[in-house]
């Protein structure tokens, strides 16, 4: 197999413009079709990494990012939380 | 913090397979975000989050490699990250584990970074013609896994 084959294959595989007739002379190539088949295999498994990280990775790092998020929720929704409370103040100060 | 949820995986992934450790990797990628939320404010650039983001990764993994190489690791530290998926898969990503570095992170910055090689280029301080080849050369070696005979040792 040529390297050249490799090369136009893995181009197509990385989404880069290929040359129409060198693609069609690769895939011509003893092989051809089954190398492409194997680099779009190849590059599946990697990009379909089913690793993620621990529960308690996401346990550790949620409330690091809270202040971001309560930034944005009292940006947007404090009047009405604020609302909720003294609502929720008033009545149960009058009982 | 959407950031956060649309690249976390990608960037524990990626410092997964250059550090093969997944404390290491929750580590870093933990430190990406705090590092995110602390700068959040200064940030402008919303068509590059990715490459922001890499390349913070990027760095911290330069830090804690350079840090691997000043002091030697306890024995027991961390563990060799899981493995889960079907075999195929393991043993393409064991064989990525046992690539040369620089086409590693070439390899996994476009099959999980999803960047182009001028992106790529940018990140690893190398040329789009560089990085193509580190990537065809990663994706060969890869490939050898699929075939009978045994991968080469790089």
């Amino acid at each position: 197999m040529k390297a050249e084959t490799e090369e136009v294959l893995s181009c197509l595989v990385d989404g880069e413009a290929v040359d129409p007739d060198a693609l069609a002379a690769a895939l011509a190539q003893p092989g051809g079709v089954a190398m492409l088949v194997d680099l779009v295999r190849v590059q599946r498994a990697v990009a379909d990494d089913p690793a993620r990280p621990s529960a308690a990775f996401y346990e550790s790092i949620r409330p690091a990012l809270a202040p971001a998020r309560r930034a944005r929720l009292f940006g947007i929704r404090m009047p009405a939380a604020a609302a909720a409370a003294l609502a929720l103040a008033c009545g149960l100060g009058g009982v | 913090m959407e950031l956060f949820e649309r690249f976390h995986l990608p960037i524990y992934r990626y410092l997964l397979r250059m550090t093969g450790r997944g404390d290491v990797a929750e580590d870093l990628t933990q430190e990406v975000f705090l590092r995110v939320v602390r700068g959040a404010d200064g940030y402008q650039a919303r068509d590059h989050e990715a490459g922001w983001l890499f390349r913070i990764a990027r760095n911290l993994l330069t830090d804690w490699q350079r840090r691997c190489a000043r002091e030697p690791e306890s024995p027991g530290a961390g563990e060799p990250a899981a493995e889960p998926g079907h075999d195929l898969g393991i043993s393409i990503r064991q064989a990525l584990a046992r690539l040369p570095a620089e086409e590693r992170e070439a390899f996994l910055l476009r099959a999980i970074g999803g960047f182009g090689h001028e992106e790529i280029a940018a990140l690893v301080a190398s040329t789009p013609a560089g990085s193509r080849s580190r990537i065809f050369r990663a994706r060969s070696k890869l490939r050898a896994v699929l075939s009978p005979e045994p991968f080469p040792d790089t």
